[in-house]
């Protein structure tokens, strides 16, 4: 078979099989640029693979001719070294800090009892949270991308919008709910239905870019749609679901906005009563060796789990849009699944909002009439430090996500990861690591505006890299070879082609890393100028005196944000510029 | 414009040597046509041209000037002034037809004549400036891609398999045009494909590549009728091979006293003849005697598998003209026309 199969593709012989070859859509690049012996297998393994751009094809790659790249140009490898140093920035500064006091502080924090069981808190809620989001997040792709749910828009938006609502929100509300969640389920819950968006948007623009032609040869070949799911499209989707959960366990290890509320003892909570009650800076430098620890190890972990396989992209070619199933009987379950995870992703902290304002208790209601000043300067800072930060997390992210899609290799893997090293710190120390670093060396930049922005900026990269690479991995390499062989250098090529058409993704890299910037607390808490407050912070501090009502309006205006930028997220992340509806 | 030439390309992945020593020539204002099956490393090839991917040795020039060469000299892409159409076209979808064709030319000159005359040459009317690329159809948007490389007057236009993906009736009307585009613009070209019956069809020369290697180039005539080897001869169409014994500048096998093309051989050797070659003939005492064993029918022409009458069980193909109303189990009468090519004993690899 092997080689009677070799000898005809070598004679040539078939030319009616040949033209069939040529005339399957989608194929184009494939054999060509793949040009390999094993092409046929290889075609086949890389055509049913999954072209969002995670693209990692394990069950695959052994099959997956090498793919051709040309070296890292030299400017690019310098402005990704450049991103993943000035991420290193905190961890590095975090390290010296916890030596500063010498060994034996190093030595007592970690050796604390505590301290091993509040590593295990962080590490059992990201346990339990990361499968549910990803259950949760796949559920939510399927029924929105691929059946005939009603309102499936307003539903696409309301399962992202828990993502941008601010985690603090979100905790308080939980907290207002009553004592019994104020432990591990209601740190796990809390983690669950406020991330499980980000395995929502990877997964759903996976579903719409796999081959419904896959589906359709699985049923053929006798399975029932259940069956399908599971054995076909569950498979293709799983680097959507590595990736999203790698992001949900990295940033449930260092949660401290969601467990604000909650007054649960994770470890990043401890770091935080540490600073408050003004222990030894380098004692509780010397607790974050222990996120750092983990959060190389997850990172380590996952590319183990992805194995050593080869990015694969396949061009788009011409692919059918999928049919979307009907529901039938099954719609109004179906319905009551969706409205289920809204209730408790979104109806909690908005219905929490309009109990907390229409509290009625006088002292309150006072005390937030003389609030409702601070909301229009509170509401300006933060729309500043959110587009500031998402612009500099944007032109951080973008050599790497250009990298990441275009020259894969082990030089921009490791750079790529390193990113992630945000993740490494909790933001509470990563915010005073960079506080600390400006007091000794930049002594212009210690409590100014900048080094705010800069440092939200930085803790959302990994957020803005995944977004842009969710997009650039749609876009065909062969629109940007056109251009440079159309006599464009390479910055001309990205800027008059690139750029153009991954406007979408651009966007929704912004207003993700716009969003979070708002809802974020413990990095504005620290390096925010003190004569500027922000909604987040004016809504702790009210909320702490538990003058909820007063809190309130802070907290619509988050939300009201929030839900434009999951308006702004449902319909741009991931996609590229549509031209064929005008 | 200019021609294009390498001398001794090599290219490896990791231990995977990809191409093995590749020396072409491309005179000017003619089109080469590449002809390779997957994995015969064409397209890596054509990308080393483009200047997509370095060479590890070897040098490419074009217009006289090196582009790459082993000592270090690697000109990016966008300086080496190529026209690039890339499978399927490549056009840029956020761009209408006039901005794609205009996309390598001077700010100044994308007002100008040019795009018209880019969108003249290759055979669409202007009125289509203004449109989208997914507004035009498979055929138009090659054009456009074309259009595009040729707008800027580059030294060299290369073309990967550019017409994939279209039906036939397209694909030959689409063919035309680009042929026609590039003689009328007197472009120096490199098109690369798997299909033999287009780069034969195209191609000034054809240049087989054949696991790294370019096995042959030559005009399509001489390539078709006297391959390099038995495998050339397979792959740039059906071959009927039969032994036989050679003296003289004839040869004696199966189907009779034949004639060898080229210099005469002696001793054992392989003929090998086209099927067209063979024809059916009337008569009662002329000709090898052959049992129809089946035939397939293409309109024009109808191919007849066959096994001589001999014993000896030999089989072998005619593609005839007149050989409609065969049925499996007549018997025929065969002659061969015109000269044969013939190669040694055990040569073939396959």
């Amino acid at each position: 078979m092997h080689t009677e199969h070799e000898r005809e593709r070598g004679d040539r012989r078939d030319p009616a099989r040949e033209q069939a070859k040529t005339d399957t859509p989608g194929r184009q690049h494939l054999p060509s640029i793949g040009d390999d012996p094993a092409s046929d297998n290889a075609r086949i393994a890389a055509r049913s693979a999954n072209r969002d751009d995670w693209l990692v094809v394990p069950s695959v790659s052994s099959f997956v001719p090498v793919r051709r790249r040309a070296a890292l140009p030299r400017g690019l490898l310098a402005a990704c070294l450049l991103t993943s140093l000035l991420v290193v920035i905190p961890v590095v500064v975090t390290v010296v800090q916890a030596f500063e006091g010498g060994w034996g502080a190093v030595r007592t924090a970690l050796a604390a009892r505590s301290t091993g069981t509040l590593v295990l808190h962080s590490v059992e809620v990201a346990a339990v949270a990361a499968p549910l989001c990803a259950a949760i997040g796949v559920a939510a792709a399927w029924f929105v991308e691929r059946t005939r749910l009603p309102g499936r828009r307003l539903w696409a938006v309301l399962f992202v919008a828990p993502l941008t609502i601010p985690a603090f929100v979100t905790s308080y509300a939980w907290a207002g709910l009553g004592t019994s969640l104020q432990g591990f389920v209601g740190a796990a819950g809390i983690v669950a239905f406020t991330y499980y968006p980000i395995v929502y948007l990877l997964a759903a623009v996976a579903l719409r870019g796999l081959d419904p032609a896959l589906e359709e040869t699985g049923r053929s070949l006798g399975l029932n749609g259940r069956q399908v799911f599971f054995r076909v499209v569950l498979p293709q989707l799983q680097p959507a679901l590595l990736g999203g959960m790698l992001l949900v366990v990295l940033d449930a290890l260092i949660e401290f906005d969601a467990f604000v509320g909650l007054k649960f003892q994770t470890f990043s909570f401890d770091v935080y009563a540490q600073y408050q009650l003004g222990f030894s800076a380098s004692g509780a430098a010397a607790l974050s060796f222990a996120s750092m620890v983990l959060c190389v190890v997850v990172l380590f972990g996952e590319a183990q789990l992805r194995g050593d396989a080869n990015y694969t992209r396949v061009s788009q070619g011409a692919r059918r849009v999928a049919e979307r199933q009907e529901l039938g009987r099954a719609t109004v379950p179906a319905l009551a699944v969706c409205a289920a995870i809204v209730a408790i992703s979104d109806g909690i902290p908005v219905g929490m909002l309009v109990h907390w304002s229409t509290q009625s208790s006088h002292a309150a209601l006072a005390s937030a009439g003389g609030n409702l000043k601070y909301l229009f300067p509170a509401t300006l800072t933060s729309l500043e430090v959110g587009v500031a930060a998402a612009a500099v997390a944007l032109v951080l992210a973008l050599p790497v996500a250009v990298a990441a899609v275009r020259y894969r290799g082990a030089r921009v893997t490791v750079l790529e990861r390193a990113t992630y090293l945000s993740f490494a710190l909790p933001d509470l120390v990563a915010a005073i690591a960079l506080a600390y670093a400006a007091s000794h060396y930049v002594r212009f930049l210690y409590g100014s505006f900048f080094l705010l922005v800069f440092a939200e900026g930085v803790l959302f990269l990994p957020f803005a890299v995944v977004a842009l690479r969710a997009t650039f991995g749609q876009l065909e390499r062969s629109l940007e070879e056109s251009a440079r062989s159309l006599g464009s250098g390479p910055l001309a090529s990205f800027w008059r082609v690139t750029m153009p058409l991954a406007r979408p993704g651009v966007v929704a890299a912004l207003v993700l890393v716009f969003a979070f910037t708002l809802g974020d607390l413990g990095t504005a808490q620290v390096l925010l100028p003190v004569d500027l407050y922000t909604l987040g912070t004016e809504f702790n501090t009210n909320s702490s005196t538990v003058a909820f009502a007063a809190a309130a309006p802070f907290a619509g205006v988050l939300i009201a944000l929030a839900v434009l930028a999951a308006y702004v997220l449902m319909s741009r992340f991931g996609s590229v510029r549509s031209l064929a509806v005008r | 414009m200019a021609e294009l030439e390498c001398r001794g390309v090599v290219k490896s992945y990791g231990d995977r040597v990809v191409l093995s020593g590749v020396d072409l020539t491309v005179p000017e204002g003619t089109l080469t046509a590449i002809l390779g099956a997957s994995g015969s490393g064409k397209t890596t090839l054509l990308r080393l041209l483009i200047g997509f991917l370095a060479a590890d040795a070897g040098t490419i020039s074009i217009g006289g000037r090196t582009v790459a060469d082993a000592g270090g000299v690697h000109v990016p892409p966008d300086k080496r002034a190529i026209g690039y159409v890339a499978q399927e076209g490549a056009l840029f979808p956020h761009l209408n037809v006039a901005e794609n064709v205009g996309f390598g030319l001077a700010r100044p000159e994308r007002r100008g004549e040019r795009i018209g005359a880019a969108l003249d040459l290759v055979g669409l009317d202007r009125t289509y400036a203004g449109r989208r690329p997914h507004e035009l159809s498979g055929g138009e948007q090659r054009r456009v891609a074309l259009a595009r490389a040729l707008a800027p007057r580059p030294a060299v236009v290369l073309l990967d398999e550019p017409f994939a993906g279209l039906d036939a009736s397209l694909r030959a009307e689409t063919r035309a045009a680009v042929l026609a585009a590039l003689a009328s613009a007197d472009a120096t070209a490199v098109l690369v494909t798997h299909d033999q019956a287009e780069a034969l069809s195209t191609g000034r020369e054809v240049a087989v590549l054949r696991e790294g290697r370019l096995v042959q180039t030559a005009a399509p005539d001489v390539l078709y009728r006297a391959p390099a080897d038995l495998d050339v001869a397979r792959f740039v169409g059906e071959a009927v091979v039969v032994p036989g014994q050679a003296a003289a500048g004839t040869v004696v096998c199966a189907l009779g006293t034949l004639r060898v093309r080229g210099a005469p051989v002696e001793g054992p050797v392989q003929v090998m003849i086209r099927p067209e070659q063979i024809r059916l003939i009337d008569g009662e005492e002329r000709g090898v005697v052959a049992t129809v064993l089946g035939a397939s029918f293409f309109g024009a022409e109808t191919v007849l598998r066959l096994e001589l009458a001999d014993g000896s069980g030999t089989g072998v193909s005619a593609r005839t003209f007149d050989g409609a109303g065969a049925r499996a189990g007549d018997e025929v009468r065969l002659s061969v026309t015109g000269p044969v090519t013939v190669y040694a004993p055990g040569e073939a690899r396959a």
